[in-house]
C-alpha cells in the first residue's frame, strides 16, 4: 500500500462520521439562501442611509439656515475698543427668502441709506423703510412702510435723504416694448410715512422721460439732481435735471441740461457744485453749480469746469475743490472749478477695476480706494493724498485687506464688504496687511452694502433678501452668520429630477442586488483600477490643475468662489461616470466599461440640459452644485455669476452621494460575498468605442439642435468640441488596453465649460 | 458565462468525498472537516454563476477550503487562550487514535498536514499546493517531505 492509499484510507474512516454527502448540499443550499437574504438587507439599508444623505444635503442646501435673532438700540459708537462687541440686533426683510419661478433674482440692494431714524434699502422694485431702533419681538423687524414701484419695473437707484423726505429714481419698461424704451422716475416719500408696514404715498414725482436714469443726490440748499439718458435718441442724449425738494404733486424741474452723450454714473453733489460724466465719443466731466439764479430758475446754469476726458469716469469723492473717481483702469482727479488750460486731470493713479468700489475720505485728506487683487479673497487698500503733485499720484500707504471692494468707516474702524462682512483698523495700513478683528457675516456670503451710523453697522444682502443691523449692546456674537442660498420658489423641477435621478440610481441598485445579485464583480480593491482609478485619477488632475492655475483664475474673475464653480463641475462629471460605471457594471455590460466616462458626458447635457444658467431659465442638469448658483441679473442679463462656497460644497457632496448610492450598495455586496477582479479591455474595444462615439455623437447633436430650438443655451459646436477629444482619448484608451491611460479622458474635460471659458477669455 | 461548467449539484457530488477525505485528515476531526467543507462549499456556491466565471472551480474550492481550516485555527487558537477547553473523554476520539496514521498526524503541524494532504493524497504538484497554502513551493516540499517521513515510520509501525 502506498502513501496515497494509505491516507485515503485513513481519510475514509474518518468521513464515515460525517452526515451523508446529500445533506450536507442542502445544508449549502440553505446557508447560500440565508446569507443572501442578508446581504440584499444590508445592502439596502446602506443605500437608503446614503440616499438619506444625499437628500439630506440638498435640503440644508435648499432650506440653508436662518440668522440669528436678537433684540437691541442702537448706542455708542464703534471703535476698535468696543467693535467685537458687535452683535447682530436684528434683520429685516426687503426680498423674498424664495426665488423667483422664473430662476431670476428679484432683489439687488444698494448700500443701505441711513437718515432720519429709519434705514432705506431698495431693491430692484421697491423701497423699504426700517426704523434704526427696530424692537424685534418675534423674528425679523417688519419694515415701517415701503413702496412697490411696480411689476414694469426693474431698476431702482440707492436712496438718497434730505430733511424728512428720501429720493429715489426708478426706471422700468413702457409698456407694450421690449427692452428698448423704459420710463424714468423720480420719487420723493416722506421719510415718516407709515409704522404698520403699509405702502407708502409719494410725496410728489417727477417723471424723467423714457430714458435710463443712474441716480440721485440732493445738495445741501435742497435741490435734488437727477441723471440719465434718452434711449429714444441715437446717440443717446443725457440729462442733469434739478427738481426742487420742497415739490408737490407731478414735479417739474428747475432746470435740465441735455448733455452730448449718455450719463456715465450718477451725479456727485458736494461743495455747492455737482458733477455729472457723460460718456459719448468725446467724453467729458461737467461742473454746474448747485445754486438756483432767481426763483424760480432763470436759466440754467453755466458750467464752471468742462473737462474733456480720454476715457468714462466715475466721480465718487468731492473734496476741497478737488473731484477724485475711476475711470476702467486707473483712479483720478480733477478740479471742480477750472477754465481753459487748467481743464484737465489733476493726477492719475494706476490702481485698476475700482468702479464699482467704495471711495471714502479719512482725515488729513486721502482718499481710501479698494481694488481687488489678482488671487485670495482679499482687496488691496490704498491711501492716495488729494492733494497728491501733478502727473502720476502713488499710493501714501497701502495694504491687504479683508472683505471686499465695500467700505464704511466709523473713526478707525473700516467695515470691508463684499464676500463677507470684517472690520480692521485703519492703522494697520501702514503695516501692508489689516487682519480681521471683528467678522460680522462669513467669508464667502454675498455682501451688497454696508453702511455705519453711530454705533450699528448695517448691511444687505441679495443672496438672502436681508438687512442685518448689528449693534454694541446685541455682542459678542458667537459666531459669523452665514448666509444661506435662496429657497426655490418655482416649479418643483429641480425637486422632480433629483428624484428622478436618485430614482434611476435606487432602481440600478435594486436591479443589480435583486436580479443578478452574483455578477458583481466590484470590490474595494477594484476601485482604485480600471474605471474607477481614472476617476481618481481625473479627480487628482483637476485639483493639481486648479492649484497651478489658481493665479490665472483669480486674474479674470477676481474671486475664488469661481475655483468652486469649477470643482463642482469636474465633480458633477465625475459622480456621472461613477454612476455610469456602477449602472454598465451591474448590468453585466463590462466592454462598456472603458467608454462611460465619455459616454456618461457627452448623454447626460443632451438628455438633461446644457448644465447653464441663466436669468430666465435653470438648466435641468444642474442635480447638485448648479441649484447653487447665483446669477445677477441687470434686465434679464446676467452680469454675474458666483457661488457660494457651502453651497458648492454642499452641491458636490449631493452629487457625489447620489452617485454613490448604487456604488456602496455594489461594494457592500461584493464585499460581503469576496473580491474578485475586474478583467482588463480586450477584443473589440476600438470598433465599440467608435460605434458608441458616433451614436452618443448624433445623439447629442440631435439633442443639442433640439434645445437651441426650445431657446437652451445649449451650443452643438461647443458639445462637439468636448466630444470630439473625448472619444479620440477613448479610442486611444481602448486601443491601447492600458489601464492607466484613464487619465487621457481627463484633459478633454479640464478643456470643457467654464475653464475654457476662463482660459478663452483670459488669454 | 461558465457554459461549460456542470452544475453546482453534479461538482458537489464529484468533489465532496474527495474533500471530505482531505479535510478529515487535515483536521483531524470529522465534525470540524464537516463545517469547513460546507463552508468552502457555500462559497463556491456564491461564486458559481457570477461574472468573470471561477476558472478552476476545483482549486477555488480546495483553497478555500484550506482557508477556511487556517481561519477556523486561529479562532479556535484565540478562544482557547481565553477560555481553556475541558478535557472530556470522547469516545470517537478513542477510536481515532487507534488508526496509528491519525495518530501521526496528530503530532504534525496543520501545515504540514496540509502540505502532505495536497501533495500525496491530492496530488498537486508542490506549486499548486503552495498557490493553496499562500507559501512558497520550497517550504511546501519541506513540509510535505517531513510529514511523509512521520506517516511513513508510523504506516511501519501499524504495518
Amino acid at each position: 500500500m502506498n502513501d496515497r492509499e494509505l491516507l485515503e484510507r485513513a481519510g475514509e474512516r474518518m468521513r464515515q462520521d460525517m452526515r451523508p454527502p446529500e445533506e450536507i448540499m442542502q445544508r449549502v443550499h440553505r446557508m447560500r439562501e440565508r446569507r443572501e437574504r442578508a446581504r440584499k438587507v444590508g445592502t439596502i439599508v446602506v443605500a437608503f442611509a446614503v440616499a438619506a444623505a444625499g437628500f439630506g444635503g440638498l435640503l440644508a442646501a435648499f432650506l440653508g439656515g436662518r440668522p440669528e435673532r436678537s433684540a437691541g438700540q442702537p448706542t455708542g459708537t464703534v471703535t476698535t475698543a468696543n467693535v467685537r462687541n458687535l452683535g447682530l440686533a436684528w434683520t429685516g426683510r426687503f426680498a423674498p427668502a424664495v426665488n423667483t419661478p422664473n430662476g431670476q433674482y428679484p432683489v439687488l440692494p444698494d448700500r443701505p441709506v441711513v437718515g432720519d431714524g429709519m434705514v432705506f434699502v431698495s431693491s430692484f422694485t421697491t423701497i423699504y423703510a426700517f426704523p434704526q431702533d427696530c424692537n424685534v419681538r418675534a423674528g425679523l423687524c417688519a419694515p415701517a412702510w415701503s413702496y412697490p414701484i411696480g411689476a414694469q419695473q426693474w431698476y431702482m437707484s440707492q436712496p438718497a435723504v434730505f430733511g424728512n423726505q428720501v429720493f429715489v429714481t426708478a426706471v422700468g419698461q413702457v409698456s407694450g416694448s421690449n427692452v428698448v424704451g423704459s420710463d424714468a422716475h423720480l420719487y420723493a416719500f416722506p421719510v415718516a410715512c407709515g409704522t404698520d408696514g403699509s405702502t407708502c404715498r409719494p410725496n410728489w414725482t417727477a417723471d424723467l422721460g423714457v430714458g435710463q436714469t443712474l441716480g440721485v443726490a440732493v445738495s445741501g440748499d435742497g435741490t435734488v439732481f437727477v441723471d440719465g439718458y434718452s434711449q429714444s435718441t441715437s446717440p443717446r442724449t443725457g440729462f442733469l435735471a434739478a427738481f426742487p425738494a420742497n415739490c408737490t404733486g407731478v414735479c417739474h424741474p428747475l432746470w435740465k441740461l441735455r448733455l452730448g452723450g449718455a450719463v456715465a454714473a450718477p451725479p456727485l453733489v458736494g461743495e455747492g457744485v455737482v458733477a455729472v460724466s457723460v460718456e459719448s465719443t468725446s467724453p467729458s466731466l461737467l461742473v454746474f453749480p448747485t445754486a438756483c439764479r432767481g426763483n424760480p430758475c432763470a436759466s440754467t446754469p453755466a458750467p464752471v469746469a468742462k473737462i474733456a476726458l480720454s476715457e468714462r469716469f466715475y466721480p465718487k469723492i468731492i473734496w476741497s475743490g478737488i473731484i477724485i473717481g475711476s475711470t476702467p483702469d486707473s483712479v483720478a482727479a480733477y478740479p471742480s472749478a477750472c477754465s481753459g488750460r487748467t481743464c484737465r486731470a489733476l493726477w492719475t493713479s494706476l490702481i485698476p477695476d475700482t468702479w464699482g468700489s467704495d471711495f471714502s475720505l479719512y482725515s488729513g485728506g486721502y482718499v481710501m480706494v479698494p481694488s481687488p487683487i489678482e488671487s485670495g479673497h482679499q482687496v488691496r487698500l490704498a491711501a492716495l493724498p488729494v492733494t497728491c503733485p501733478r502727473g502720476s499720484c502713488q499710493p501714501a500707504v497701502q495694504a491687504t485687506v479683508p472683505g471686499g471692494r465695500l467700505t464704511a468707516r466709523s473713526g478707525n474702524v473700516i467695515f470691508g464688504a463684499g464676500s463677507g462682512l470684517f472690520a480692521y483698523e485703519s492703522g494697520c495700513l501702514a503695516a501692508g496687511k489689516c487682519p480681521s478683528i471683528w467678522t460680522g457675516i462669513k467669508w464667502g456670503s454675498a455682501v451688497d452694502g454696508v453702511a455705519v451710523s453711530g454705533g450699528t453697522v448695517y448691511a444687505t444682502s441679495g443672496y438672502s433678501g436681508l438687512l442685518y443691523a448689528f449693534d454694541l449692546s446685541s455682542g459678542p456674537m458667537r459666531a459669523p452668520l452665514s448666509i444661506a442660498p435662496p429657497k426655490w420658489a418655482g416649479p418643483p423641477l429641480g425637486w422632480v429630477i433629483g428624484a428622478g435621478i436618485l430614482l434611476i440610481f435606487l432602481v440600478a441598485s435594486a436591479l443589480a442586488l435583486l436580479a443578478k445579485p452574483d455578477r458583481m464583480p466590484l470590490s474595494v480593491r477594484d476601485l482604485w483600477r480600471g474605471p474607477w482609478g481614472a476617476t481618481a485619477l481625473l479627480a487628482l488632475c483637476v485639483f493639481v490643475f486648479f492649484a497651478i492655475h489658481l493665479d490665472l483664475v483669480h486674474l479674470h474673475f477676481g474671486s475664488g468662489l469661481v475655483q468652486t464653480t469649477m470643482t463642482a463641475s469636474m465633480m458633477r462629471y465625475a459622480a456621472f461616470v461613477l454612476v455610469g460605471t456602477a449602472i454598465a457594471t451591474a448590468v453585466g455590460w463590462r466592454r462598456l466599461l472603458f467608454f462611460v466616462p465619455a459616454v456618461v458626458y457627452s448623454i447626460a447635457p443632451g438628455i438633461l440640459g446644457g448644465g447653464d444658467l441663466t436669468c430666465t431659465n435653470r438648466d435641468p442638469i444642474a442635480i447638485g452644485s448648479a441649484w447653487m448658483t447665483r446669477p445677477t441679473c441687470y434686465g434679464g442679463v446676467v452680469y454675474l455669476r458666483q457661488l457660494s462656497v457651502r453651497g458648492g460644497l454642499l452641491g458636490i457632496l449631493t452629487d457625489l452621494a447620489l452617485a454613490l448610492i448604487p456604488v456602496l450598495g455594489l461594494m457592500l455586496a461584493s464585499h460581503l460575498k469576496g473580491r474578485v477582479q475586474a478583467p482588463a479591455p480586450k477584443g473589440n474595444s476600438a470598433a465599440s468605442t467608435i460605434a458608441v462615439a458616433i451614436w452618443a455623437t448624433v445623439l447629442v447633436v440631435g439633442a443639442s439642435q433640439l434645445a437651441s430650438a426650445g431657446q437652451h443655451p445649449l451650443d452643438p459646436m461647443h458639445r462637439l468640441g468636448t466630444l470630439v477629444p473625448l472619444f479620440v482619448a477613448g479610442a486611444i484608451v481602448g486601443v491601447s488596453q492600458r489601464r492607466w491611460w484613464w487619465v487621457l479622458l481627463a484633459f478633454p474635460v479640464l478643456m470643457d465649460g467654464a475653464l475654457a471659458d476662463t482660459l478663452r477669455q483670459t488669454l | 458565462m461558465p457554459a461549460e461548467l456542470p452544475s453546482f449539484d453534479a461538482f458537489f457530488r464529484a468533489e465532496s468525498a474527495r474533500l471530505a477525505r482531505a479535510l478529515c485528515l487535515i483536521t483531524g476531526d470529522p465534525m470540524e472537516a464537516e463545517e469547513v467543507m460546507q463552508e468552502a462549499f457555500v462559497k463556491v456556491l456564491e461564486r458559481w454563476d457570477s461574472y468573470p466565471p471561477i476558472r478552476d472551480p476545483k482549486a477555488y474550492l480546495y483553497r478555500t477550503a484550506m482557508n477556511g481550516f487556517r481561519r477556523g485555527r486561529r479562532r479556535a487558537a484565540h478562544s482557547s487562550r481565553q477560555d481553556p477547553p475541558l478535557q472530556s473523554p470522547d469516545a470517537f476520539a478513542r477510536v481515532d487514535e487507534r488508526d496509528a496514521v491519525v495518530r501521526s498526524l496528530r503530532t504534525l503541524s496543520p501545515r504540514q498536514r496540509v502540505a502532505l494532504v495536497l501533495t500525496v493524497m491530492l496530488g498537486y504538484s508542490s506549486e499548486e499546493a503552495a498557490a493553496i497554502m499562500r507559501i512558497r513551493p520550497t517550504t511546501v516540499r519541506v513540509h510535505a517531505s517531513a510529514a511523509l517521513q512521520a506517516l511513513r515510520r508510523s504506516a511501519g509501525e501499524e504495518r
